[in-house]
């Protein structure tokens, strides 16, 4: 648990360090959009650390790429 | 936003890296079985037209990425589409090649060690430099080249010695279909990932030199890949290359020269590194500009972190082992990436030669 604080608080260290600069460049849409990134990112990484399976896109790339096989091949 | 400008020299040095990248440590066209060797030479030749494609894309429209000019090309909204696949292709082969990398460290070199660790501290330099431009990642990769390929070569050449010719012959045993295979996956995994470059490389010092700067990282790339894969098969032979996840490792590792120069494990890390590094870096670029574009921004220095951070996390989930990684690579990368290389690359290129007439004709009757 300690370490998914850490993981916290080494985001919310970058985070602020990075938006005082867009701040200081009075780019709102930046800044909402940083932020919204950084928080997907820093939620990811805390599911991540405390072991919650999170879906990998790799199985319904996968799962597609066969899918589309299979219906080629039944074309021929 | 700043100028980026780069000139052929640093352009080819990081399509050279680009290539080599983690395709010097993984195993390549192994479909091709033993034939793998002129799977790639035949795979150099056959992505001359496609690197082709995207670098007249590219002088179609002087100073603008793809995403500008899909935009220009198809509309907004369907420029948008275009932009969106476009920024999740080259974040997800940035999660790829981070995982590589991660995985090779870790099998090889530190299996004790969080594999999430050197996966983030190598993705913070690359967010470093991608913050500081392609510029500066030009100019790094500019010097690095030379003392990468001169690594290359010497462990190539020292491992002369354990050759055996009979490890590729006969030659085309199996047909010429097997080698179409192998040919197909060399072009997927790297030859035709350099379509990321028509999203990053905006601005360089002549027009037409985009030409040579895809040729030449495709030519010098490719000879690299083509001498490291042969020296595996004909030291290995193609019943070990093909069960080793990181064939180059066990290569080196059986180098004995004189009882002295032995061991140079050293070797293929570097070509990772070097190489990883400016490929992960250009991914985070083009995903990076590629939300950029999608929100109407007019930098994309701002985002880096975050999408270099989001990649480490999708490169620690995305596989559940080497073998999972392995299977990916080698079953359905190629079909997976055979629209974002092929089909909406030619797709673009006839938009944009359309548009690209019209717009001299009007300028013409104007």
């Amino acid at each position: 648990m300690v370490i998914a604080v850490v993981i916290v608080i080494a985001y919310l260290l970058v985070a602020a360090y990075e938006l005082v600069a867009i701040i200081s460049k009075e780019q709102v849409k930046w800044f909402f959009l940083y932020s919204i990134f950084m928080a997907a990112s820093m939620v990811l990484s805390v599911l991540l650390y405390l072991g919650v399976p999170v879906p990998s896109p790799a199985k319904p790339i996968t799962a597609a790429v066969e899918a589309i096989h299979t219906l080629l091949k039944g074309v021929k | 936003m700043r100028k980026e400008i780069i000139d052929t020299g640093q352009g080819f040095a990081m399509a050279t890296f680009f290539i080599t990248g983690s395709t010097l440590v993984l195993p390549t066209a192994v479909l091709a079985g033993q034939d793998l060797w002129l799977a790639i030479l035949v795979a150099i030749v056959a992505a001359v037209p496609i690197l082709a494609v995207y670098a007249r894309i590219l002088v179609l429209f002087p100073g603008k990425d793809l995403f500008e000019i899909m935009t220009i090309v198809f509309g907004k909204w369907i420029g948008k589409v275009f932009t969106l696949l476009y920024a999740w292709f080259a974040f997800h082969l940035g999660a790829l090649v981070i995982r590589n990398f991660g995985d090779y460290v870790k099998i090889t070199g530190i299996p004790e060690t969080p594999e999430i660790l050197p996966m983030l501290i190598l993705t913070l330099l690359c967010a470093w430099v991608a913050k500081e431009g392609i510029e500066v990642l030009g100019r790094w990769a500019k010097f690095f080249l030379i003392f990468s390929s001169i690594l290359v070569v010497i462990s190539v050449l020292l491992l002369s010695n354990n050759w055996d010719i009979h490890n590729i012959q006969p030659v085309l045993y199996n047909g010429i279909k097997p080698l179409f295979g192998g040919v197909w996956e060399v072009i997927a995994f790297p030859f035709a990932e350099t379509v990321l470059f028509t999203m990053v490389t905006v601005k360089i010092t002549r027009r037409n030199s985009i030409y040579k700067m895809l040729w030449g990282g495709l030519f010098f790339g490719g000879f690299l890949v083509f001498i490291t894969s042969l020296n595996e098969i004909l030291t290995l032979g193609f019943d070990l290359y093909s069960t080793t996840y990181f064939p180059t490792y066990v290569t080196v590792s059986l180098m004995r020269v004189g009882g002295f120069l032995q061991r140079l494990e050293i070797v293929p890390a570097v070509s990772l590194l070097t190489g990883g590094f400016v490929k992960i870096s250009v991914c985070i670029i083009a995903a990076s500009r590629g939300i950029g574009r999608l929100f109407n921004c007019s930098d994309y220095r701002f985002i880096v972190t975050p999408i270099a951070l989001l990649m480490v996390n999708l490169a620690y989930m995305v596989y559940g082992n080497i073998i999972e990684m392995m299977q990916g690579a080698a079953g359905t990368w190629r079909y997976y990436a055979f629209p974002f290389q092929i089909i909406f690359p030619l797709l673009i290129w006839i938009g944009a030669e359309i548009v690209s007439r019209r717009r001299n004709e009007e300028a013409v009757s104007e």
